[in-house]
């Protein structure tokens, strides 16, 4: 009664759930926004709370406070947003933030939502004449990463508009890297078909393809990925350091190179469903930034790309055969004319085997096996409808093996073969010859929920993290969350297996992907196995953050 | 003395050996080479622009850039006649400005003493910002400039370029030819069916931005025009105020599985309002929130389990300014048209089908036109063709033979709709719609004349007892038009050089010109020559 009377007499929307239905629970969540550095309220926020697909927004008065009223039990996200600050989920870190558990004897009250004010980076992005490029793609990384592991992209790519002006809003403090992809305007993109000139003729002979206009070779350019303030050597480039509040100016000049052609040679003249070239930079160690380039089969065999900037690339070829398809990953620095050898000098073997599904599990459906190689080298198939597989030319060395089925809950968990050496879930192979897997899956990945305790009492938005006790397969199978406001987290779809769980306040800073980092919280860690399956409940105890 | 004099003697000889040898070397080629020379310029100021790209077509084809101050020169050109085009970003050439073919192409012949001027046109861009009734910057408003074209003689709102609004509520529009444009604004929502187990009963008010156009209203048709010229940048501030959003709720029958209904909200401006709609998949029931005031065509869309491939839709016309509730929508049961041909085409032993294609143009929604499918099988001929689900409205009615013949007769009932508009009444039954083919025709050859010169241009032919036969062409190059199979009767002829922008469908704006146009009467099988004389555009009101 009392929360349908104060559904009716309040000014904000509020979920009013199936009013005349049920007798609504009608619980609270309430508290201030409050700029993150001074600690000021911060008047006309936008605060919301989600149930479901529905959301209902509250805006904050001069106080900055904010009120949910006639919530049933149940845990909430919980976003704000503000004109001129960043817009987070309550104690966000990464993609993970505080759930706000709401029900009996659950305090979800005197919230402090700390907002971040937005840093800015604006720019003009001009090209060799001083004119704004309009069009250009700007990619911003966060320097800061892994506190020395490599950048992470952080925001959408932006696009340059007509006076070559971007401009990044909404951004963290932090630092960050601003690089610009674009082609010249006036680019023309094609193959070098010119002939040698014949003694005697002029040296400006007529274009051989009928009607094509014979472009001067100046217009032959492409700009080579650059980065503020105007470098294309990545260990040139100026980390732009904003704190709260602050806006940067980051302007790039682009500087129009020839472009460089190279020859792949030795790819299969005849492939059905042919042959696909890509070409991609490593920008800042950490991600592949496709190029706009013309790659054309010039005879049978070989192929001529076009459209390349100079420097450190590399080359992705595709072979799409019916049922299998290879790709090969070439890593090469080019300044121009290269020949690359595209194909399978290296010895390949015919790898092909069958999945063995757990006792119970209905035939296979849709799916695929990969074979994950080091330098991304990668080989799939289609799984048969009776399991079976094949995939022919895999080149000489190590793979990970992993089944991608159209329904889920299945994981790999052995593997065996015979003509080459397997380890868990890895295949070697070492050359020309027959493999035959055998890869036995498993179901039932298992679960782990519980409450994070501090000093006896439930601790909210600590890092909650499940690491493999071998210290192996560490990226695929650790499990990570942020406890929620009542303490509570939950970690799904864990693999079978012996772990450690810790449990560590302010522990987001932490380079989790340093072993010596982690190693002395994972001594005081929990033992914890997990079979098929399995629904562990578990209490553990937070650690704080050592100095 | 006797030194110098004979140094001298000896300069004058290696000079003129050089001079010898010079001329000797040019003729070792196999033909003169010769030089293009020119500059590239601003059509609006008639400064030189910068670094353009300028591509010459002829016995060679060639592209480079030009200078920072605008002057290109292509050298080692064999002698003839080259047609030359400029680029560059932020400027439009004449053929990226649609002109008729009279200005299109700038040419020279080489060699040549005059030097070429190109033109470029520089882009129009409107900037502003938008904000909101407190004065506060609005994020993510979409912001569309919409000029009024002329497409197949009907006046329609296209959009010209858009941008979204920053966090500082600010945007630009850039390469936008000259001419006027309508600014039209669209807070950002999303588009998606929600499947819920139980629809809940509306919240307490909802306030929000409706979509408006500058500078404020609701309808494109009191939009003011914003003037852009060459090279001009417009500002335009922009203050959207809250109002209240209304709910659309009702049900949606015969979808079979109502998982797979999609539903869209289709306003007078033409522009399709984003919602998450609501709905129950067991009942059908749905809802739609926070629509503003207006009048919108509601449709649903569904995939017909029983037959692959088959979108059923239904429409139904509402009128919001309170919560509207009850909206039924029945999928197979709203306005169905069949289409009847009766093909009085002679058969010529190669047993031809000769389909006709019907499109219904709705004068209220003018974005909205239902079309008719072809027949589903082989074995059904033209005469099954329908069109389903037409919402209840007003109806400019056009036929088009898919493969020979002309339209003789288009009737449905007592109407005919060569003349009349087609009214479709809520859950009446309408008679089908009658298309006579035959292919009888007449030719006409048309010479379009200025001052006595054949004149390149289009033409409209224009019918004033059939007003829907009109349709416009252009002339070729020497002013010359030539059409087969003109259905008889009597029609008006007028010549201008834009044709494409004459808004032939709207009787009013065709008025001033049909005073000086060409009066001619075709009979079955006449083959007709005349000349028209090129018109002068006259002024209108856009």
């Amino acid at each position: 009664m009392t929360a349908r009377f104060l559904c009716l007499g309040l000014l904000f929307a509020t979920a009013a759930a199936g009013a005349a239905q049920q007798a609504p629970r009608g619980y609270r969540i309430s508290g201030v926004v409050v700029d993150a550095v001074t600690g000021a309220p911060v008047a006309r926020a936008e605060v919301s709370v989600s149930q479901g697909e529905e959301e209902t927004k509250v805006i904050t008065g001069n106080d900055g406070r904010f009120v949910f009223q006639g919530l049933e039990a149940g845990k909430y996200p919980l976003f704000a947003a503000a004109q001129g600050y960043v817009r987070e989920g309550f104690n966000q870190h990464g993609q993970y933030m505080t759930g706000i558990a709401v029900g009996e004897g659950l305090d979800s009250e005197h919230l402090i939502f700390r907002l971040h004010r937005q840093a800015v980076i604006t720019g003009k992005v001009t090209d060799e004449h001083g004119e704004g490029v309009r069009g250009a793609r700007v990619m911003l990384f966060n320097a800061g990463g892994t506190k020395g592991g490599d950048a992470r992209s952080v925001h959408e790519p932006t696009q340059t508009n007509d006076l070559g002006e971007y401009r990044l809003a909404h951004l963290e403090p932090g630092r960050y890297y601003v690089a610009v992809q674009a082609q010249p305007w006036y680019a023309q993109l094609g193959l070098s078909d010119v002939p040698e000139p014949q003694p005697g003729e002029d040296s400006f002979p007529s274009s051989r393809s009928e009607g094509k206009p014979k472009f001067d070779p100046l217009l032959d350019a492409v700009y080579p990925i650059t980065l503020y303030p105007g470098v294309t050597n990545e260990n040139a480039a100026a980390e732009l350091n904003l704190r709260a509040g602050e806006k940067a100016q980051a302007d790039i000049q682009l500087a129009a190179v020839p472009a460089v052609h190279i020859r792949l040679t030795n790819l299969p003249a005849e492939e059905p469903g042919g042959i696909n070239i890509q070409a991609s930079v490593a920008l800042l160690r950490s991600q592949d930034v496709p190029l706009n380039i013309l790659a054309e089969q010039v005879s049978p065999g070989e192929f001529e790309v076009a459209g390349l900037p100079p420097g450190d690339l590399t080359f992705l070829i595709n072979q799409s055969g019916e049922q299998a398809s290879t790709a090969r990953k070439i890593r090469v620095n080019v300044s121009g004319g290269e020949t690359l050898d595209g194909g399978g000098t290296r010895a390949t073997a015919n790898v092909s085997g069958r999945v063995i599904f757990p006792a119970g599990v209905a035939g296979p459906a849709e799916g695929q096996v990969n074979l994950q190689g080091e330098d991304d080298q990668n080989a799939s198939a289609e799984l048969q409808k009776d399991g079976t597989f094949s995939v022919p030319a895999v080149e000489a060395g190590t793979y990970k093996v992993a089944v991608n089925l159209s329904e889920s809950g299945e994981y790999v968990e052995g593997v065996s073969a015979t003509g080459a050496t397997t380890s868990g879930r890895e295949v070697t192979i070492a050359g020309a010859g027959d493999v035959r897997l055998s890869i036995t899956l498993g179901q039932g990945a298992g679960e782990v929920t519980g409450v994070a305790k501090l000093d006896g009492k439930p601790a909210a938005g600590v890092m909650i993290l499940l690491v493999p006790d071998s210290g192996q397969n560490l990226e695929e199978d650790s499990r990570l969350d942020q406890s929620d406001s009542d303490g509570t987290f939950a970690l799904h779809e864990i693999i079978p297996g012996k772990y450690l769980l810790v449990a560590i306040e302010d522990g987001w800073d932490l380079e989790r992907s340093n072993g010596s980092v982690l190693k002395p919280y994972l001594e005081k860690g929990q033992a914890i196995e997990i079979s098929a399956n399995d629904h562990r409940a578990v209490t553990v105890e937070v650690q704080r953050k050592r100095p | 003395m006797r030194l110098s004099a004979f140094r001298l003697v000896i300069s004058f000889a290696i000079l003129t050996v050089v001079l010898c040898v010079a001329p000797a070397r040019a003729q070792q080629g196999k033909t003169e080479r010769f030089e293009l020379r020119g500059v590239v310029i601003s059509a609006a100021t008639g400064e030189p622009v910068s670094w353009a790209l300028v591509e010459i077509a002829g016995p060679e084809g060639r592209k480079q850039l030009a200078g920072s101050d605008g002057s290109f020169a292509f050298a080692n050109l064999p002698p003839g006649r080259y047609s030359a085009s400029a680029s560059k970003p932020g400027f439009f050439n004449n053929g990226q400005l649609g002109r008729s073919s009279k200005g299109r192409n700038s040419s020279q012949d080489v060699p040549s003493s005059a030097g070429l001027v190109l033109k470029l046109t520089p882009e129009g861009v409107i900037y502003g910002e938008v904000k909101n009734e407190n004065s506060e910057p609005m994020e993510g408003i979409e912001v569309s400039a919409k000029p009024w074209q002329v497409e197949d003689g009907r006046r329609r709102l296209q959009s010209a370029g858009d941008a979204t609004t920053d966090d500082e509520g600010k945007y630009r529009i850039a390469e936008l030819t000259p001419g006027r444009y309508r600014l039209a604004y669209r807070p950002g929502s999303r588009a998606e069916t929600i499947l819920v187990s139980e629809l809940r009963r509306k919240k307490a008010e909802d306030q929000g931005y409706a979509p408006a156009f500058y500078p404020g209203v609701s309808d494109a048709d009191s939009a003011t025009a914003i003037e852009v010229r060459a090279g001009a940048q417009v500002h335009i501030a922009q203050a959207l105020k809250r109002q209240r959003l209304f709910e659309v709720a009702g049900v949606v029958r015969g979808a079979g599985s109502a998982n797979s209904v999609a539903f869209r909200l289709l306003d007078t401006g033409g522009d399709a309002i984003q919602r998450s709609v609501r709905i129950e998949p067991r009942s059908g029931q749905f809802q739609i929130p926070a629509v503003p005031a207006g009048t919108y065509l509601l449709s649903a869309f569904t995939g017909d389990p029983n037959e692959e491939g088959r979108l059923l839709t239904a429409t139904q016309l509402i009128h919001v300014n309170a919560d509207v509730s009850g909206v039924a929508i029945t999928f197979e049961q709203g306005a169905s048209l069949r289409i009847q041909v009766r093909d009085e085409i002679p058969p010529d032993g190669t047993n031809q089908v000769h389909p006709v294609s019907v499109v219904l143009h709705s004068k209220e929604f003018p974005q909205y036109s239902a079309q008719s499918r072809p027949p589903a099988a082989e074995g059904e001929g033209p005469a099954t063709a329908r069109i389903e689900g037409v919402a209840p409205g007003t109806y400019t009615v056009m036929a088009f033979p898919q493969s020979g013949g002309y339209i003789a007769a288009l009737r449905c009932g007592n109407v005919d709709l060569l003349k009349d508009d087609l009214t479709v009444a809520v859950n009446a039954a309408l008679p089908p719609i009658e298309v006579t083919l035959r292919n009888d025709g007449a030719e006409l050859t048309v010479m379009v004349v200025e001052d006595g010169q054949p004149a390149a241009g289009g033409v409209v032919i224009y019918s004033e007892e059939y007003p829907r036969r009109a349709f416009w062409a252009q002339t070729n190059d020497t002013g010359t038009l030539s059409m087969g199979n003109l259905a008889p009767g009597n029609y008006q002829l007028v010549a201008v050089e834009d044709a494409q922008d004459l808004e032939f469908r709207n009787p009013s704006a065709m008025e001033k010109y049909l005073s000086h146009a060409t009066e001619v009467t075709l009979l079955p099988g006449d083959k007709a020559s005349l000349q028209v004389e090129l018109q002068k555009p006259r002024e209108q009101e856009q």
